[in-house]
């Protein structure tokens, strides 16, 4: 199975944050513990210096260069981390998986139920949207489902558009499905899911995998669209 | 005020706590859920501070349980990830935040009716 080629530059970005996003978590962990403890004896510094510290300019100036340094790591790490998704995002879900159901359908044994009517708009980037169900469908793929059904529903769940990836792979709810690395397939990162799940976390919405009858059904849960 | 501190990245609970302190705080700190229950079985604390991702679970876990055996404890879910949500606290706090704001928004939070 092949990414469309106009999603390829969106996926792999946001495997690259996915695969970076422990590294970014922890070392935001490190650099607080470092704030703190610098805080700490920065206060204690003020208060009551102990004679070294207070015949020693430097020992001031190395407080400077922790805290400058400490703001410097933060805004590294906040320029590489991704953009907020826009509050004005909005897609027909009933097109996106439409048009990819039709990009990757033919190889991947997609078929895709509409609902009758129009379904509402979910809040959420389109692109983003179909990455997050390649994303799904490819990890159906992999674990040798010969039938993919989406099904789009329109009145979910509370008000909430669902989109349904079934597929009869024989893989069910493997409770590692969403460990970082874990894969059946060889060549492969093991993040895709990962990736769906952030795009759908992202935008107020959830990703759950439940056992289906000889395979595994992949609910996307997504919040309406305000008009 | 009484401050539950639970971290399992020992630099963070080890240095917040500190920092508490030296404000003049009381502070427990726990390294796991599983510690932090046992901390709130013998103490009545003003303030519940969680890390989101802890060994044995994730922070949000612990506050219907802390709604409902100690009431009268305020919750504060802090993370060093952006989209870690609120998961149903008084308060969301980012690690990343300057300490000192973040005593003095856990002492807004103690004294708030």
């Amino acid at each position: 199975l092949r990414i469309p080629s106009r999603l390829q530059a969106l996926r792999d970005r946001l495997l690259i944050d996915e695969a970076l996003s422990p590294l970014r978590h922890d070392l935001r962990n490190k650099l607080a513990s470092v704030r703190n403890a610098a805080f700490y004896l920065k206060r204690k510094h003020d208060v009551a210096p102990p004679p070294d510290w207070s015949a020693d300019p430097r020992v001031a100036q190395m407080f400077d260069v922790i805290k400058g340094e400490l703001v410097a790591a933060e805004a590294l790490m906040a320029r590489q981390a991704p953009p907020a998704p826009s509050e004005a995002a909005s897609a027909d879900v009933a097109v996106v998986a439409a048009a990819l159901c039709e990009e990757i359908g033919r190889v991947a044994g997609v078929m895709l139920v509409l609902p009758r009517a129009a379904a509402p708009r979910a809040r959420i980037d389109g692109d983003e949207l179909a990455v997050a169900l390649y994303c799904v469908v490819e990890n159906a793929v992999d674990a040798g489902a010969r039938t993919i059904t989406v099904t789009v529903e329109g009145n979910g769940q509370d008000g909430q558009i669902v989109v349904d990836v079934i597929d009869d792979g024989g893989g069910g709810a493997d409770a590692r499905a969403f460990e970082p690395g874990f894969t059946t397939r060889e060549a492969r990162l093991g993040l895709g899911l990962n990736v769906a799940r952030r795009i759908v976390q992202r935008a107020d919405g959830a990703l759950t995998l439940t056992a289906a009858p000889g395979g595994t059904r992949a609910r996307l849960c997504l919040p309406e669209a305000t008009a | 005020m009484k401050v539950l501190l639970v971290d399992d990245n020992d630099g963070f609970r080890v240095s917040m706590g500190a920092v508490l302190e030296d404000a003049g705080h009381s502070v427990a700190e726990a390294a796991s859920l599983g510690a932090a229950r046992v901390c709130l079985e013998h103490v009545a604390f003003d303030v519940a501070v969680l890390d989101f991702h802890l060994g044995d679970g994730v922070g949000p876990e612990l506050v219907p349980e802390i709604r409902r055996r100690r009431p009268g404890t305020r919750v504060v879910l802090m993370s060093g990830s952006a989209d870690s949500g609120g998961g149903g606290a008084d308060l969301t706090i980012a690690k990343g935040d300057d300490p000192f704001t973040i005593v003095q928004r856990l002492e807004e939070l103690a004294r708030r009716p």
